[in-house]
């Protein structure tokens, strides 16, 4: 077998597990990003937010850190599992930051309609 | 003696009629008919105990943090919620055509043991797949904290809506760094 011939062979199986790896960075996954819907949050008890909940603690992060409202600037860099819920300006900049949010997305939301809308929500998906 | 003589002959004629039935073809091999229920429990309990061995050991690390379910909701949502489900969604083309059906990790009640045990059954199955059966091993291309986050997102997930699932899904950028 001739060296060339011989190096292509070799290199092969190194080029599938450079773009096997590259597949799963989650850089790669990125390219269909989608921004994540907090207008839910808007109808929850602010004083009844549990911030110890990993779940409650996620979903804080999350949507902070993809919400463009001025007033949710000063909460970005607060760590959700020390927030006092109970007190009254945590809860005051909390309920403004929300509101905000629930605006942008209502103001969203007829461009996003006009995209499309989930087929998803009647509980069958389709794969094709 | 009269034992020893009766095996020797059933012995044989069992592995010789067990090779004829393998070479005839016989069996049905498409994902659309069901294993004999003798078949699937042998397969299920096979699974299940190699994978209670194989696992015992691993050391589970703390994985009630904010941070791992917002790298493992991402992942989920990219490689399992196709074939495993997610809340809102009981069954979609993956699962009706699979066989073994893939479970849904969205339901409740889907334990099969104690927290601990299903904890490290779920990390081991991520880790190394299950042949034959669809589900890929994702240790060679996921490293083990990308695999605990799956793992603790998975943990979560049965008690998720479907608007906290899609909060703690979407890669929009903002999900902590996998390290």
């Amino acid at each position: 077998m001739k060296k060339s011939e011989c190096l292509i062979w070799m290199s092969l199986p190194l080029l599938l597990i450079t773009l096997s790896a590259e597949a799963h960075d989650p850089k790669e996954h990125k390219k269909n990003a989608e921004a994540p819907n907090c207008a839910f949050m808007h109808e929850m008890d602010i004083a009844k937010m549990d911030m110890k909940d990993p779940v409650m603690q996620a979903m804080m992060k999350k949507c902070l850190a993809a919400a463009k409202a001025p007033s949710c600037e000063a909460m970005k860099h607060m760590d959700p599992a020390k927030m006092d819920m109970k007190d009254p300006a945590t809860k005051s900049t909390m309920k403004q930051c929300m509101q905000e949010m629930q605006d942008r997305h209502n103001e969203d939301e007829p461009k996003q309609s006009s995209h499309g809308h989930d087929n998803s929500k009647d509980g069958h998906q389709h794969n094709h | 003696m009269k034992i020893v003589k009766i095996l020797g002959i059933a012995i044989p004629l069992a592995a010789s009629a067990t090779a004829a039935f393998v070479w005839s073809g016989l069996y049905p091999m498409g994902a659309d008919v069901p294993h004999a229920k003798v078949t699937f429990w042998l397969l299920e309990t096979l699974r299940e105990r190699s994978i209670a061995r194989a696992s015992r050991d691993i050391v589970v690390p703390s994985i009630e943090s904010s941070d791992m379910l917002l790298g493992g909701g991402a992942d989920y949502n990219d490689m399992c919620a196709g074939c495993h489900l997610r809340p809102g969604v009981s069954q979609n083309d993956f699962t009706i055509g699979l066989y073994p059906k893939p479970p849904n990790l969205a339901m409740p009640g889907r334990e099969h043991g104690e927290a601990d045990f299903e904890t490290r059954r779920d990390f081991w199955i991520i880790k190394h797949g299950i042949k034959a059966s669809g589900m890929p091993a994702w240790g060679p291309t996921h490293d083990d904290d990308r695999i605990w986050a799956m793992v603790a997102f998975l943990r979560k997930l049965p008690e998720l809506s479907e608007e906290q699932y899609q909060v703690l899904t979407a890669r929009d950028g903002s999900e902590p760094a996998h390290h």
